[in-house]
């Protein structure tokens, strides 16, 4: 697949720049001239007027917020009223400090937003899959039928929804909405030749899975959405078969509103499914959620969140806990986890299981793993200074750090800033975020390793188990994942932490077990030969002031094994 | 003086916009022309007409150029008086601290002005 957008053919796409500042606009102008033609325009006025002349030829629009005239709000929401413009995307450049604003011009229909200033690497690849994905499905919404997949095309299947509903009024309908998770992903590992293929197969093979199907439609390039007839069984362990094994590994989740309501707009309809489908994004077991009220209270309650996240790292919201690792062979403390703990102003305490998620999505994560990083310094720092045993503190890093090909040198700075040793502090990386753009993740964990910091590999046998993982990344320490210890207990039947456990002996990484919670289970991960215990057993995760107790008097379990 | 040395002069980043501006080139280019900017100009005006919404509008601009430009001195102490002024929002600095708010932008500026007059004249 080619990476510049112009050397498909000689001539070059065409992108408007509304920005009234005129030194951002050239610097803008400046750094995309080599790969696009840029028109440009001073305020939202001049920005529409543009836009109208040159609707055919522009691919894209940088559309900066705050601006004499006609603000970026104003402009969106002008635009949004021509259909002609729908499948014309714009970028929003903001310089706030508040999100706010970018939720605003999400909502009124901007695509995406880049934040001043500008990341130029970050901004043009932004830029160029923008546009890819939007190209291709713009040309399915000129036509009837889709022709690779053979569904409606996205007006078509609006429209032939609202026309069976007016037909059948009384009767009752569902609509699925189905979606490929990280297809931007799936599109830059396997090319775009081959995903198209898998869409095909979809569409031919999800109708087969469906009960009573009446149409279907291509809403957006890895959207399909399906009308059938209300079922009042649960009918989607069908859907299983749709994927199989081999398909690009790629996964689709479904989103499923019942009994629909025949005056809400179709869009809508498709939009709360999507809502649905949105909540299992990311979840590995999860492949069909649906629709409820709650959901709409949901996405108010992650708003707020959302809005007072920048403010709770101010006002220190964010708490740390700690919980212990015990070390096995010298039955002592051996270290423990960093674990983040929100108490809200406004909606208490939250579980991380909610904003993790959410922050992983909007990019806020990586400012909280730094900030927790900065906590964990800080009270290793303490640690050392009041005469308490040191013991090293694993910090998780979220996959989005490691789209930042600084990270090893910012945290080096920071452990440096407190005099704490590297060793002290280890990297909990997930096994998935691993898989994920095995590359970089390994340069960077390479760097990380060599400057001394220990890394581990979280969550080991959660997931799909990418072995490969194993092999190419300069991992220290093997955590498996608690569903593996739970699994063993409840069966008792040890042999996959044993092979875990023997597997991490051959590659020389210490091993930890996660989610103990008895002393049986802590005894036979002994005798299996595992280094580390952590989890209730031992202790729950605690609070600064009681892991400082904990690490001068011990576990209360400890001699128990 | 060199572009590091220019930076490091007025608490700007010179990594930062080369992250931006991707080549000293461009840097040395952009940077000349802070003075030309207006938002600074502006701002002084609505400070003086004492006007919230020209203040925020034109801080919010010099916030931008002057983050472009790695300058995140100057960046920030625009950026704080654009959230003073955010439409919408209730103030908190009383008038006696954003006036001395405003003469620390205007210092800031000033020096950020000399130093760029300095390195243009070699």
């Amino acid at each position: 697949m080619s990476s510049n957008p112009e050397t498909k053919n000689s001539k070059k796409l065409t992108i408007l720049v509304v920005e009234d500042n005129e030194m951002n606009r050239e610097i803008l102008i400046d750094l995309l001239s080599d790969e696009y033609e840029v028109l440009e325009a001073d305020n939202g006025l001049t920005g529409l007027a543009a836009m109208e002349a040159h609707a055919d030829e522009l691919s894209a629009i940088l559309l900066d917020v705050y601006m004499p005239e006609c603000s970026g709000f104003e402009f969106l929401e002008r635009k949004r009223r021509n259909p002609r413009y729908d499948s014309l995307p714009v970028i929003v450049m903001t310089a706030s400090s508040t999100v706010t604003d970018e939720i605003r011009c999400l909502q009124l229909g901007a695509s995406d937003f880049i934040s001043k200033p500008y990341n130029t690497e970050v901004m043009k690849n932004r830029i160029q899959s923008i546009i890819r994905l939007r190209s291709a499905s713009s040309m399915l919404n000129r036509l009837e039928r889709d022709k690779l997949t053979g569904l409606y095309s996205k007006e078509f299947f609006f429209e032939g929804v609202k026309a069976e509903l007016a037909a059948h009024l009384g009767d009752a309908y569902d609509i699925v909405v189905s979606d490929v998770e990280n297809f931007r992903r799936v599109i830059d590992r396997y090319g775009e030749e081959r995903c198209d293929a898998f869409l095909a197969t979809l569409a031919e093979r999800i109708p087969k899975a469906l009960p009573d199907m009446v149409l279907g439609g291509r809403i957006d390039y890895d959207v399909f959405a399906f009308l059938i007839r209300h079922q009042k069984e649960d009918w989607t362990a069908s859907l299983d078969t749709v994927v199989e094994t081999g398909m690009l590994g790629a996964s689709v989740k479904y989103g499923i509103i019942t009994d629909i309501d025949p005056h809400l707009p179709v869009s809508t309809l498709c939009d709360r499914a999507g809502m649905a489908l949105n909540k299992i994004r990311g979840q590995f077991n999860a492949r069909v959620a649906w629709y409820n009220e709650e959901l709409l209270k949901n996405q108010l309650r992650d708003h707020i969140i959302v809005e007072g996240m920048q403010d709770a790292i101010k006002r220190h919201e964010f708490q740390v806990y700690y919980q212990p690792k015990h070390n096995v062979c010298e039955n002592r403390t051996g270290g423990a986890e960093a674990l983040v703990r929100w108490t809200h102003p406004v909606l208490g305490f939250i579980s991380p299981g909610i904003f993790i998620p959410l922050f992983e999505r909007n990019g806020f994560i990586t400012s909280l793993d730094r900030y927790i990083m900065e906590e964990v310094c800080i009270e290793l720092k303490r640690c050392k200074e009041i005469g308490l045993p040191l013991v090293p503190i694993s910090v998780n890093l979220s996959r989005m750090n490691f789209d930042n090909p600084n990270l090893p040198k910012e945290i080096a700075a920071l452990t440096d800033k407190y005099g704490v040793e590297h060793s002290l502090v280890h990297i909990e990386l997930t096994e998935s975020a691993a898989g994920d753009d095995p590359k970089s993740v390994a340069v960077l964990l390479r760097q990380l390793h060599d400057m001394g910091f220990v890394i581990e590999l979280d969550d080991f046998g959660s997931g799909y188990s990418a072995l490969a993982s194993l092999f190419t990344l300069s991992l220290d320490v093997m955590k498996m994942d608690m569903s593996i210890i739970r699994h063993a207990a409840q069966a008792s039947n040890y042999s996959l932490a044993r092979y875990a456990i023997m597997l991490a002996e051959c590659m020389k990484l210490k091993t930890v077990a996660e989610g103990v919670e008895t002393a049986d289970q802590a005894m036979a991960l002994k005798v299996l030969g595992c280094d580390y215990i952590q989890g209730n057993f031992f202790s729950k995760p605690l609070p600064r002031e009681e892991f400082e107790k904990y690490l001068v008097e011990g576990p209360k379990n400890a001699l128990a094994i | 003086m060199t572009l590091q040395e220019l930076y490091a002069s007025v608490g700007g980043s010179y990594e930062s916009a080369l992250r931006i501006l991707q080549m000293d080139k461009l840097i040395t280019k952009f940077i000349a022309r802070l003075p030309q900017d207006q938002s600074f100009a502006k701002l002084m005006d609505a400070w003086k007409a004492r006007n919230g919404n020209g203040m925020f509008e034109a801080a919010h601009a010099l916030k931008g150029v002057s983050a472009n430009l790695g300058l995140n001195s100057l960046s920030e102490l625009a950026g704080a008086v654009a959230e003073e002024f955010r439409p919408g929002k209730s103030r908190t600095m009383s008038d006696e601290q954003l006036d001395s708010h405003m003469e620390q932008v205007r210092a800031k500026y000033e020096e950020t002005v000399v130093a760029i007059q300095q390195f243009t004249q070699g």
